[in-house]
């Protein structure tokens, strides 16, 4: 989801309560007002760092999006270099060739310090920001218009038990009892984390009456990406982050080349 | 005398003395060296303790991945420019600084313990604050204004790396200015007199007594800046957002922990880390040849 800070989009002259985030040209267009009238110094500031998890939060959920909810990697092929992977592309490429995007490491959190006007954002985020921005929430764009329904991705911690465990019976036992009904359900209140499970606005319904800001992510939660689960990923995901890093922050190679090298790349660390 | 009738004594409360070191040195050094070795000559994976899985030797073909791996040979070249910036630098700086805070200055203990600071801070907090210096729109480029490089320096291709060896030399040298005031402390005092006798001149006294007279000491600074610069690591995983722009600030050790630890290539870790104490090895030899050359 993306938090905005009503605060900030105020003092930009934009709607705080309806902004224009839908489309990418409605994005890019209130990215520029909310830096050229200096209400906030980056529209959106994720991690530029070259770590290979960072496009999980700028990347991946604009793609899930835009894609109709496609994973990195689908039948040991990439799926980027496509039509919806170079859209993002092309769109974050405005926002740091347009300074609307920061570039730098920073020390802290950008948009609790109003340093960015937005951010992407799941769960966590609510208890995090809670007394720090006055935030409101939308979905993330796509090119044609975003949508209630529109895949997202969820960063889900999952579990395993391998192979070379010596007490898999038990091992079975446990993730059965951690994983239950009872068990997500504290899960969720202790953490505000939404538990892998179905219909959660129904399973948890006292808590979500209780606690309405987690809506939008319980009804978000029927529609999730996750990361591919292949062998390297580690290594496709550094393979795109590298990718990325050159061309769309910091414009040594056209995006669109860049997209379709690492995903030759990737193919080769697949297949 | 000679030594050597002293040495074949045996001597068993010595031995037993130097055990726990000679322990530390095996444990810490020798055996993690001696794997790593081993590792880079063979197919290697991390499993859970305990489970048995084939680890072929496969010759030189760790090497032959690192050395074709364009982002290896580009953090080599990174780590030469650090080293070339870096080692100079703090040798000059440290001397320089040391022979004046020797000197019967005003405020010497307060310099001395504010050049030491840096270096026991904790290498997260002292980033915070060159982020803070250094950043676009830090307090550096605001003096510098119009003559500011574009892109800032940390994510400027050709500023990054220069940056981090400035950045590291600053932090590192409070630990060499107090090696060289040690050294400082046992150039005899007659000498500076004898050199004023002979009317030389602050400079010329410095060139003539100072620098010969902590040789010793220079050689053990040069070392020590080379084997930490070599080792980089905290620095361009914070400053420079994980070795950018681009890898312009990526070094060895940064690699190793990517390909090592979070890609699971243990044994192409270990390759880049053999290169790396070969490298260092090299160049500290090289120093010492030069060394033994001028005395």
């Amino acid at each position: 989801m993306l938090f905005y800070n009503k605060k900030i989009f105020a003092k930009a002259g934009i709607s705080s309560s309806a902004p224009p985030l839908a489309t990418y040209a409605e994005f890019l267009a209130t990215a520029q007002k909310l830096v050229s009238s200096g209400a906030a110094k980056y529209a959106i500031f994720p991690s530029p760092s070259s770590q290979f998890f960072q496009s999980w939060f700028d990347f991946y959920p604009m793609f899930a999006a835009e894609s109709g909810g496609q994973q990195l990697v689908v039948d040991q092929k990439a799926t980027f270099d496509s039509d919806a992977g170079k859209a993002v592309a092309a769109l974050w490429q405005q926002l740091y060739a347009q300074n609307l995007a920061g570039k730098e490491a920073y020390n802290g959190d950008a948009f609790a310090d109003g340093t960015a006007a937005m951010a992407s954002v799941g769960p966590w985020a609510v208890a995090e920001y809670q007394d720090k921005v006055d935030w409101g929430v939308v979905s993330l764009p796509t090119q044609a218009g975003s949508a209630e329904d529109q895949p997202t991705f969820s960063d889900a911690k999952n579990v395993a038990v391998y192979t070379a465990c010596t007490n898999r019976g038990t091992a079975w036992d446990f993730l059965k009892f951690s994983t239950s009904k009872e068990q997500d359900g504290k899960l969720l209140e202790m953490t505000g984390q939404m538990p892998l499970r179905q219909n959660l606005a129904q399973e948890y319904a006292a808590y979500f009456t209780a606690n309405p800001k987690y809506q939008t992510f319980a009804a978000k939660s029927a529609h999730v990406v996750e990361v591919p689960n292949v062998p390297a990923s580690v290594e496709v995901w550094q393979a795109f982050r590298d990718a990325w890093t050159n061309s769309v922050i910091f414009g040594k190679q056209d995006p669109n080349q860049a997209l379709s090298e690492a995903a030759t790349k990737i193919n080769d660390l697949v297949k | 005398m000679t030594t050597r009738g002293r040495g074949r004594q045996q001597q068993p409360v010595g031995l037993l003395l130097s055990a726990p070191y000679a322990v530390f040195i095996v444990a810490v050094f020798a055996y993690p060296l001696g794997l790593a070795v081993w590792m880079s000559f063979h197919k290697y994976i991390f499993t859970a303790p305990g489970v048995d899985v084939p680890r072929p030797f496969v010759g030189i073909d760790n090497y032959t991945a690192v050395l074709g791996d364009p982002a290896v040979r580009r953090s080599f070249l990174n780590i030469l420019v650090f080293l070339v910036i870096n080692v100079p630098l703090t040798v000059a700086l440290a001397l320089l600084l040391a022979t004046a805070l020797n000197a019967a200055i005003p405020f010497r203990t307060f310099l001395r313990v504010s050049f030491y600071v840096p270096y026991v801070t904790a290498s997260v907090a002292v980033v915070g604050v060159w982020l803070f210096l250094f950043s676009s729109d830090g307090l550096v480029n605001q003096v510098l204004g119009g003559v500011a490089p574009d892109p800032s320096w940390l994510i400027n291709e050709h500023w990054a790396m220069p940056s981090i060896a400035f950045y590291v030399t600053w932090k590192q040298l409070g630990v060499f200015i107090l090696l060289y005031l040690a050294a400082l402390q046992n150039v005899p005092k007659e000498l500076y007199e004898s050199a004023a006798v002979d009317g030389a001149s602050r400079w010329r006294s410095f060139r003539a007594v100072t620098v010969p007279g902590v040789r010793t000491a220079t050689t053990l600074v040069t070392l020590l800046a080379i084997i930490t610069g070599a080792n980089l690591f905290t620095e361009p995983y914070l400053l420079t957002n994980g070795g950018g722009p681009s890898g312009r600030s990526a070094s060895p050790v940064l690699l190793m922990y990517q390909r090592g630890i979070e890609q699971g290539h243990p044994d192409i870790a270990a390759a880049i880390g053999v290169l790396l104490v070969l490298g260092v090895l090299i160049i500290a030899g090289g120093q010492q040849l030069l060394e033994r050359r001028q005395r």
